[in-house]
């Protein structure tokens, strides 16, 4: 085989391998932190004041930040975007968060990088592993600047929920 | 002689170059806001009395095509709109805290626009910031606080853009110190610019 045959064939197998259809059957399992301390519903049921949304809500979900439909981090809330669905009519600053809301907003957040989720979630991995933390704490690019710092009320907030065990009181602390 | 004449065709492609480089925006994404923006309205023309309510730093921001330079600006109205037209209020007081705590104050003129230059506030904000806007409008007394932080952007009608079919669940609405509009306010019709006629 000449050197351009053997050019040619190894360019046609890249090309074909880059146009690969993923498999549509394939499903990531995701071990994610819980869904109501995500809410601020605590483990015996009691409802807190505040939990991770409503500080995602506050803190990074004004609509010149991840209150937009382009953020893959996207955040609804009451004092942000609002969700709508079925032609319903939901004004922001108005109307509480709602559990279409806050179901959004937890999906967003785990599936931003679902395998390092688990990973976390699991304890294999620290929090800081996650985006979710790197990029408010500034130990990667972020756009809108260092916004928590490491073990501040918004940082414990998030990473003991990400451990289990959600600091309610932090999270209402960061809302201060 | 020689010299120019064999370096006259590199100059005569190099001119039209720089000059199509020139004449392009490189950033389309800009170049569409700037183009998605509503002509001038009749009666405000280009100055510190148009287009209020939109947002100021599509254009103020940097990238032209204005060639004033805004750090933050927008429109304050009277009410949100909805069972009457927009109305901006002039010599309302827009209070700008930034993360570092330094404050500014910056004036409404009469068709209920404000914006600062850099310079105005220099080295600031530094973001997020939060801001209120109070106004005496006769008798009444208005304090109006935004709910929550600014993030980043500059131009309040970046988020608080005039509420369409469209975009309702992407804006709160426009910036307003009434909660109901007052179909008896009429802005200030001293005005060089009427209110009405400002751009929204």
């Amino acid at each position: 085989m000449s050197a351009r045959s053997l050019l040619a064939f190894a360019l046609t197998t890249v090309a074909v391998a880059g146009c690969a259809v993923p498999d549509e059957n394939r499903v990531t399992v995701l071990q994610a932190p819980d869904y109501d301390q995500f809410k601020g519903v605590a483990v015996d049921g009691a409802l807190q004041p505040a939990g991770v949304s409503r500080l995602l809500e506050r803190r990074c979900a004004t609509l010149d930040c991840h209150g937009q439909v382009s953020r893959p981090m996207r955040i609804y809330g009451q004092y942000g975007l609002r969700l709508v669905q079925d032609g319903s009519v939901r004004p922001g600053g108005v109307q509480p968060t709602t559990a279409d809301e806050y179901q959004a907003n937890y999906e967003s957040v785990i599936g931003l990088q679902p395998e390092m989720m688990s990973l976390v979630a699991t304890g294999v991995n620290a929090p800081e592993a996650l985006m979710l933390l790197r990029k408010p704490l500034q130990l990667e690019r972020h756009k809108g600047g260092a916004v928590f710092e490491t073990g501040d009320d918004a940082y414990q907030c998030i990473a003991t929920w990400l451990k289990g065990h959600v600091d309610f009181a932090a999270c209402d602390r960061s809302l201060q | 002689m020689r010299r120019a004449l064999r370096s006259l065709p590199v100059t005569a492609l190099a001119v039209p170059f720089w000059a199509s480089v020139s004449a392009c925006n490189a950033d389309p994404v800009h170049t569409d806001a700037v183009n998605a923006l509503p002509a001038e309205a009749p009666g405000a023309p280009a100055g510190p009395y148009h287009r209020a309510g939109q947002p100021c730093l599509t254009c103020h921001g940097g990238e032209g095509p204005a060639s004033t330079e805004f750090a933050m600006a927008g429109t304050v109205f009277y009410g949100p709109g909805t069972t009457s037209s927009l109305l901006g209020v002039g010599n309302a007081q827009v209070l700008l805290e930034d993360d570092t705590h330094s404050q500014f104050t910056v004036t409404t003129n009469c068709v209920g626009n404000f914006y600062l230059k850099p310079s105005d506030w220099a080295g600031h904000p530094q973001f997020p910031v939060i801001v209120r806007a109070v106004a005496q409008i006769g008798q009444s007394t208005f304090d109006s606080p935004m709910q929550s932080h600014i993030g980043r952007q500059g131009s309040c009608a970046g988020c608080h853009a005039i509420p369409t079919a469209a975009n309702l669940s992407q804006t709160p609405g426009v910036v307003h110190l009434a909660p109901q509009d007052d179909p008896t306010f009429m802005g200030d019709t001293t005005c060089q610019v009427k209110p009405a006629l400002a751009g929204n």
